[in-house]
């Protein structure tokens, strides 16, 4: 394992500017086929500004997310009558501006999508590894507990996990990564299985290279694709199913703004006050779009040229 | 072809190596009638290298006669037998592979796409010690230029080559070891006829400047007559016949190799031979026939004793041959 | 001499890539008889391949055919709609590809897909449902006589055999089985024993010519080995990067080849008489993409010379139906050189 990393750093620091040239090299290929894909760039734009806002909160809100204004309750939105540009989007039962607390329902939902994509990612991806390298035991037990994770449905399933363990934020990652990490783990498990076959795996054992440093330095860089592929089509799904769990009461507890939640608190005033539920709501599937847009072409970009390559 | 019988620098004796296949239900299994299926893929051989020559091993698909190269070089340990390397058997494997290198068939997957030619050569030249980086950028560049590639291609990656420019590189690693033995498993099969031409003869000046030994794998027999001092010729994992090059092409022993020899599809009218024609197809590794393995297809069968007992190796003078119809010019 | 089956003239098929065109096919003449076998030549990439899709015009977009005509029994195969052409494939011209593992399809039995294209073709007499009866018999008749034609041992056991359970050759005689089904005039068959090994080869060959002789099928064989062609060929013609660079008859290329290429992929096959080295043609096949017109050939020619690039250069004789495509063959160096073989100094 040392060796593996020693000759990785070594190259690596050895060959920087080269490096940063090719990835350069990389990045700019990259986007340039993705200007010829309208669609996933203009998707791509849309999480980025998704990013942005979360980061920039409190920068660019004016208002508290959670403090309300009592007086301005149920304020409509500015271009309704009544309405004006100090609640452009409207204010919900507690007098909260809503575009505000989207703002930072963002952070929330971005962060719970973030860490639960990525734990399942490590988790999946190392387990899968290391199952589709050995075999054997390791391989089976795992698989025989992948399968059986994958029997329940993921929103039972994390429902269940959410009873059991409370509300919260950690919890939520929990629940999601529980059953989240296998599908990465059959992706890099059978993208293993058939790495592993290939010749140049063979020729690096005869070139003195051992078990570990093969899986990192040899096999991982070509896995990475695709598991970076799934991942990013996944996370739409993950923010997903945070939102159906906060709108159930089981996620995030108010008064944090989660965009379920406050879909969940407005859903009694769909009638009168239709600004409360609808606008989170819109929120969630502007950015579960944006994100499986720029998955998809993400994956039609860099599949095709994966086989010509 | 010149070369003096000294010592041995590769022997395998007795070597046999067999994969376990497990058949993938109950169902199978009991139709099958046995847990697991085994497949002979080299079956009891014994060979010989002499340092400084080439041995060239022939055979159609699913003789063997890669697994035989993976075994020699020890990339899979063999299931009985021994391999030994200037007499002593093989016992650090790490160390062997100082001294015992590969190349492989398939130029598109024996190079990891997601490396640069520096990073792939980083490897085998770490493990040769050369530590330093500027002195491993020296050595890459140095090996580079030795398989006639440009040095500017250091920092490119494999699917900008041509196949002839990639097995190059996979020359390149195979030297960057610096061995005195190299399995070449079919170096040149997937290569057009004008870059075969190129690469074979790279190899041939690496050999002469080097040292190398080589244990040259191919079914092209035109190929392995022009590079190989001997031949051996394997069949269902066995070695049927063995000899020096011109002696086993002008005059093939085992019926096999004459139907082999006898299916090159010549260019010359004069060069071609009275078409062989075998009975049937290859059986399958995993239940061999008894005695003779060539004995269902042998057009010289000589019947009961071809059924039922294997034939020994006989020496008919440089040649040896594993076939009854021998015993008596012995 | 026997009639002519196909002619292909000035066909030219491109593909259009984002890195500019591929001129796959470019400018190709060839002539195939009644009952002849014709073997183009060439490596990799060379448009062989090409060529014979092109025939059947079943190159895959964006690729397409922008020049030439393809007359198959007097009639331009280019003109035809999808309809005619759908009745000409398989039942008129067949094909048989490299690789039969990936032909046959995974999930029929050898013995339907056979039949298939007896069913396609109405060979068996036409009626449906209640009318068809027989039908079903008949077709397994045939398919059976088909079978044993090609040489599958014991037919009536591997109708229903799957493509799994069949060796290479025998996949390969499948697929010929396939091809030969509606007895077409013309069989093209792309690189068909390259994936097999040298014993079966001999066995598959053989079973073309006997067909060829038998029949009277006209074969166009795709392949790489010079060997190959030598053997099983009337005429050859020799491509390199979409250009046919020589054609004659076997003779004639294999003994008195007069193309650079020719020579030189006669000259790096190791001899199995001699031991003497190989002399390989230096350097690689060009980049396809957007060649400028001349001899795609010069980079890598021993006698290449300032006249080779610049204008596309013709195919001209150089005996008898043998024919050049080398700036050596035409105008004041060809007068030389035949002024030179028939005894006056040049």
């Amino acid at each position: 394992m040392e060796q593996a990393a020693q000759i990785t750093f070594q190259t690596w620091r050895y060959g920087w500017h080269i490096r940063l040239r090719l990835w350069g090299r990389n990045l700019r290929d990259f986007l340039a086929q993705l200007r010829r894909h309208p669609l996933p760039f203009l998707a791509g734009l849309i999480v980025i500004a998704y990013i942005l806002a979360a980061l920039l909160a409190p920068a660019i809100t004016a208002h508290s997310p959670i403090k309300g204004n009592l007086r301005a309750r149920f304020a409509p939105p500015a271009w309704e009558e009544g309405g004006s540009l100090t609640f452009p989007l409207g204010a919900d039962d507690q007098g909260r501006d809503l575009l505000t607390r989207i703002i930072f329902g963002a952070r929330v939902s971005l962060a719970v999508g973030l860490w639960s994509v990525g734990i399942s990612v490590v988790v999946g991806t190392a387990l899968g590894a290391l199952a589709g390298y050995y075999r054997g035991h390791l391989d089976r037990y795992l698989s025989r507990f992948a399968d059986l994770l994958m029997a329940f449905p993921f929103l039972i399933f994390a429902i269940g996990v959410m009873a059991f363990l409370g509300p919260g934020f950690t919890n939520l990652i929990l629940a999601l990564t529980f059953k989240g990490w296998v599908e990465f783990f059959r992706l890099a498990r059978g993208e293993m299985m058939a790495e592993k076959a290939k010749e140049y795996v063979e020729a690096a054992r005869v070139a003195g290279q051992h078990d570990l440093g093969i899986i990192v330095s040899e096999i991982l860089p070509n896995i990475t694709q695709s598991v970076f592929v799934l991942g990013t089509l996944r996370m739409g799904f993950f923010i997903v199913t945070e939102a159906s769990l906060s709108f159930l009461g089981l996620g995030i507890q108010p008064p944090t703004p989660a965009w379920g939640s406050m879909v969940a608190a407005g859903r009694d005033y769909l009638l009168t006050a239709w600004w409360v539920s609808t606008f989170p709501g819109v929120a969630i599937l502007l950015l579960v779009l944006a994100i499986n847009v720029f998955g998809e072409g993400l994956r039609d970009i860099l599949d095709p040229r994966l086989k010509i390559e | 072809m010149g070369i003096e019988p000294t010592r041995p620098l590769i022997e395998a004796e007795g070597v046999k190596k067999y994969f376990y296949y497990q058949f993938p239900g109950l169902l199978a299994r009991v139709l099958a009638g046995q847990r697991k299926a085994v497949v002979h893929a080299v079956d009891g051989i014994n060979l010989v290298i002499y340092p400084g020559e080439t041995l060239g091993l022939v055979g159609e698909s699913g003789c063997g006669k890669t697994t035989v190269g993976r075994v020699l070089v020890r990339l899979c340990a063999p299931t009985a037998g021994e391999v030994r390397y200037e007499g002593r058997p093989v016992a650090d494997v790490d160390a062997y592979h100082r001294s015992a290198q590969i190349i492989f068939q398939n130029p598109y997957s024996s190079l990891n796409p997601r490396k640069t030619v520096r990073e792939i050569l980083a490897v085998p030249l770490w493990h040769r010690g050369v530590r330093d980086p500027a002195a491993r950028e020296e050595e890459t560049l140095h090996l580079l230029r030795r398989v006639g590639l440009r040095e500017r291609h250091i920092d490119s990656y494999p699917h900008q080559f041509s196949g002839g420019q990639r097995q190059r590189i996979g020359v390149a690693r195979a030297i960057a070891m610096q061995p005195r033995f190299i399995v070449a498993d079919e170096p040149v099969s997937s290569l057009d006829v004008s870059i075969q031409a190129q690469v074979i003869n790279l190899l041939e000046e690496l050999q002469a400047e080097l040292q190398l030994t080589y244990l040259f794998i191919s079914h092209d027999l035109s190929v392995v007559h022009h590079i190989s001092n001997r031949v051996a010729v394997m069949y269902l994992g066995q070695i049927v016949e063995e000899g020096p090059t011109d002696d086993l092409y002008t005059n093939p022993l085992h019926p096999y190799t004459q139907a082999l020899l006898a299916a090159i599809p010549h260019v010359d009218k004069a060069k071609r031979r009275e078409r062989i024609l075998l009975a049937g197809g290859v059986p399958s590794p995993i239940h061999p026939p008894s005695g003779c393995r060539f004995h269902p297809r042998c057009p010289s069968t000589m019947g009961q004793i071809c059924q039922t007992e294997p034939p020994p190796m006989i020496q008919a003078g440089a040649q040896r041959v594993a076939c009854w119809l021998h015993l008596k010019s012995v | 001499m026997s009639d002519l089956l196909l002619r292909l003239q000035n066909l030219t098929t491109v593909f259009p890539t984002s890195r500019g065109t591929v001129t796959a096919v470019n400018d190709v003449n060839l002539t195939v008889r009644e009952g002849e076998i014709l073997g183009i030549v060439g490596e990799s990439g060379c448009g062989k391949s090409a060529t014979l899709l092109s025939i059947l015009r079943l190159v895959a977009r964006p690729g397409h055919i922008t020049t030439g005509e393809i007359i198959f029994r007097d009639r331009d195969l280019r003109a035809a709609s999808s309809a005619q052409m759908r009745t000409v494939r398989g039942k008129e011209i067949a094909m048989i590809f490299q690789d039969p593992l990936s032909t046959l399809n995974p999930a029929f039995p050898v013995g339907e897909q056979i039949g298939e294209s007896l069913r396609l073709h109405g060979m068996l007499g036409r009626g449906l449902g209640p009318f068809a009866w027989g039908r079903r018999g008949r077709e397994r008749r045939r398919v059976l006589e088909l079978m044993a034609e090609v040489g599958i041992p014991s037919p009536a056991h591997r109708y229903a055999a799957y493509p799994h359970q069949f060796s290479g050759g025998m996949q390969q005689r499948a697929l010929i089985a396939i091809g030969l089904a509606c007895e077409p005039r013309l069989l093209l068959a792309d690189e068909p024993t390259t994936a097999l090994d040298v014993t079966i080869q001999a066995q598959i060959l053989d079973l073309m010519r006997d067909i060829n002789r038998n029949r009277g099928t006209a074969i166009i064989l795709v392949t790489h080995d010079l060997g190959v062609a030598a053997e099983f060929c009337h005429t050859i013609a020799v491509m390199y990067a979409g250009r046919i660079v020589e054609r004659g008859t076997v003779d004639q290329v294999i003994c008195d080849p007069q193309h650079p290429y020719t020579q030189g992929l006669l000259a790096c096959r190791p001899r199995l008489d001699r031991h003497e080295p190989i002399r390989p043609i230096p350097g690689e096949v060009p980049d396809l993409i957007d060649m400028p017109p001349g001899c795609a050939f010069h980079t890598r020619c021993g006698f290449a010379r300032p006249e080779c690039l610049g204008a596309e250069i013709p195919m001209s004789m150089s005996g008898d139906a043998h024919y050049v495509r080398c700036i050596r063959h035409t105008g004041y160096e060809r007068h030389q050189a035949l002024a030179k073989r028939v005894g006056l100094t040049g």
